[in-house]
């Protein structure tokens, strides 16, 4: 029997190499067949649509009749006689990074004399000298997060002449920001962070090369942001970005300088696999959601992502300019309030899941489901009610208020007649709690309450709900008066 | 050079100015030729308007269902526009890197007020060279068509 007929449509790009054809009848009883008896005819097509192991690029897409092959069976997918299948080319592109086309900045030998005067400290230094300083110049490094960590770090390395700086943020700069995040001006609140950050370090060094990436970094972009640096330096403040950058990190073969703050204390490391263990080495999995509060929750002093982002700029420009012992293998830890530091040796875990012998992820997954995120919007909406419900039950003396928040955001505010229990009491107190009563939990922005409702409704309270937004929404919507923070 | 009435300019502004500060884009249908003459265009869905202000990716179905509308109407797609929101309507880095060659790519500079500059450009090598944007009043088109 003979194989299916089937028209396969030409993108115009590609008609000059198929005799400016706009499509073909070819034969085959799939995809990939029939791409490869379509390079198999006009072999200059084959660079455009397939890699050199043979598979199909990701810029091109492939529909047969109206259906992506993405979610049929790939080049698997099966054809039958009179099927179209088309190819389509993968339309991309954006004003990001902000490097408009050409200019980037030719490789130059030698320093300038306004070079020489603004770095002569480091010229001066045996371990940079001309040498080392052109490195930097030539160097590039990637910092994800505009935070606490991320300041110290974009001042530091622009000031230090490193090459081209790209930085990684979806924010905008927000009142919280301003009592840790040195980098930003009372002026730029509301400013999208990466463009106040731009024009301050563009100000600070304009030798600089500075690329905004405004994006949140995701497991689709990721390796397309990452491969184009030196050396990856993570500010991030949640786990999910904190195992992606990891990943992506390992997958690249690029240096992840790790930095870490809570409270009062910091975490410093520098995971390289090639050398030694990775993020995931040291914590294979993350904590359970809710565990781990975020510094949103639980506080920061203001000060400590100065320490511990400048540690990691200093262990940047030792990568960059490959000197020093690099803390590769060492984690430091950084106790503000004993004003200690003490350092533990790690080592690479032979059945890491990501840099050990026989990785299991070989690509990047999803990491929100992978930190179990997303759960909270999985508590069911029914145990689920808004600030202006709650506010009538409470009113009329129908429910009790459970604020599972800490001791010290209660004193900066908190609703009349509320009970105090923090998050961690609740196991312990469980017995104060009647079944009987109906119970509205609340947080800060509920979050926390959300994971303490679950909890609540697990050991059989029936009457417990989540109060969705918190006393944030409280104040939003039902007293003006309370503070907000 | 590429021929684009002022009717469609006008529409590609609204829609540069609707989607602010994301990224929109879309295509661009007409007829190839010495002068390139846009007719209709058309909006596309950005695929990576969930994760980023500055990127797009125009969703493959768009350019299927563009393509059977050029080709019901005698066109073809001659090429994509994009917004660049508070950015110069000029390509960037990761545009030359994901262009096609032979389509024509309009990039729109897009501000929180109105979008105002357009540009066009064309891959050739591995570097986009500007393509001279001509605005021509609607009635033209026509006329062109029939000589």
């Amino acid at each position: 029997m003979s194989k299916p007929r089937v028209t396969i449509r030409i993108p115009t790009p590609l008609r000059p190499y198929v005799d400016d054809r706009d499509s073909l009848d070819l034969e085959g009883e799939t995809v990939q067949e029939l791409l490869d008896g379509l390079v198999d005819r006009y072999g200059p097509l084959k660079r455009y649509l397939m890699g050199d192991d043979g598979k199909l690029r990701n810029f091109v897409n492939v529909y047969v009749n109206d259906q992506d092959i993405r979610y049929l069976e790939q080049e698997n997918t099966a054809v039958d006689e009179g099927d179209t299948v088309i190819i389509v080319p993968s339309v991309a592109g954006g004003a990001f990074p902000h490097v408009t086309l050409g200019p980037r900045p030719p490789v130059r030998e030698g320093l300038t004399q306004e070079e020489i005067k603004r770095y002569s400290r480091h010229l001066i230094l045996p371990e940079v000298g001309l040498e080392g300083q052109e490195k930097l110049r030539r160097s590039s490094a990637l910092i994800v997060g505009m935070g606490g960590l991320g300041a110290p770090l974009g001042m530091y390395l622009t000031a230090a002449g490193v090459g081209r700086l790209g930085l990684v943020d979806f924010d905008v700069v927000e009142e919280s920001n301003l009592q840790r995040q040195v980098l930003f001006d009372t002026k730029d609140l509301a400013r999208p962070k990466l463009r106040a950050a731009q024009d301050r370090l563009e100000g600070l060094n304009p030798g600089v090369q500075v690329e905004t990436h405004e994006a949140r970094l995701t497991s689709d972009n990721a390796l397309d942001i990452l491969t184009d640096y030196d050396v990856v330096i993570d500010g991030t403040d949640n786990f999910p970005t904190r195992y992606l950058v990891n990943d992506a990190s390992v997958l690249l073969g690029k240096p992840n300088v790790y930095g870490s703050i809570f409270r009062f204390e910091g975490q410093v490391s520098v995971f390289d696999a090639a050398q030694g263990p990775c993020y995931r080495c040291l914590y294979p999995e993350p904590p359970p959601p809710g565990l781990v509060p975020s510094c949103a929750e639980g506080g920061v002093l203001g000060v400590l992502p100065g320490v511990v982002g400048s540690l990691q700029a200093v262990e940047a420009l030792k990568v960059l300019l490959g000197k020093g012992d690099a803390l590769v293998g060492r984690l430091l830890l950084f106790d503000a309030m004993k004003m200690r530091f003490r350092e533990l040796k790690l080592r690479k875990d032979p059945g890491c899941m990501v840099c050990g012998e026989d990785p299991t992820v070989t690509e990047l997954i999803d990491y929100e489901a992978f930190c179990g995120l997303g759960e909270e919007d999985a508590l069911d909406s029914a145990f689920q009610i808004d600030v202006t419900e709650a506010a009538a039950m409470i009113e009329k003396g129908d429910a009790m208020l459970l604020d599972v928040r800490e001791p010290m955001e209660w004193q900066i505010v908190h609703i009349d007649g509320a009970k105090l229990m923090p998050v961690g009491e609740v196991p312990y107190k469980v017995g104060d709690l009647s079944t009987a009563d109906n119970i509205i939990v609340q947080c800060h922005t509920g979050t926390r309450s959300a994971h303490i409702t679950q909890f609540l409704r697990d050991l059989g309270f029936q009457r417990v709900w989540n109060m969705a937004g918190g006393i944030d929404a409280w104040a939003a919507q039902v007293d003006p008066t309370l503070t907000r923070y | 050079m590429l021929e684009l009435p002022e009717d469609l300019l006008e529409e590609l502004r609204r829609h540069a100015g609707e989607g602010y500060p994301a990224e929109v884009c879309g295509l661009l249908l007409g007829l190839d030729g010495e002068i390139r003459r846009i007719t209709a265009t058309r909006r596309a869905t950005n695929l990576r308007a969930a994760t980023t202000r500055d990127r797009y990716e125009i969703d493959p179905q768009d350019i299927v269902d563009g393509d059977r509308e050029a080709r019901e109407g005698n066109l073809v797609i001659l090429g994509f526009y994009h917004s660049h929101p508070d950015h110069p309507a000029a390509p960037s880095r990761y545009d030359a890197e994901r262009a096609w060659p032979w389509y024509s790519y309009v990039i729109l500079a897009a501000t929180a007020e109105r979008a105002e500059q357009a540009t066009a450009w064309r891959r050739e090598g591995t570097g986009m060279v500007e393509e001279s944007l001509r605005f021509i009043s609607p009635g033209k088109v026509g006329e062109c068509e029939h000589e």
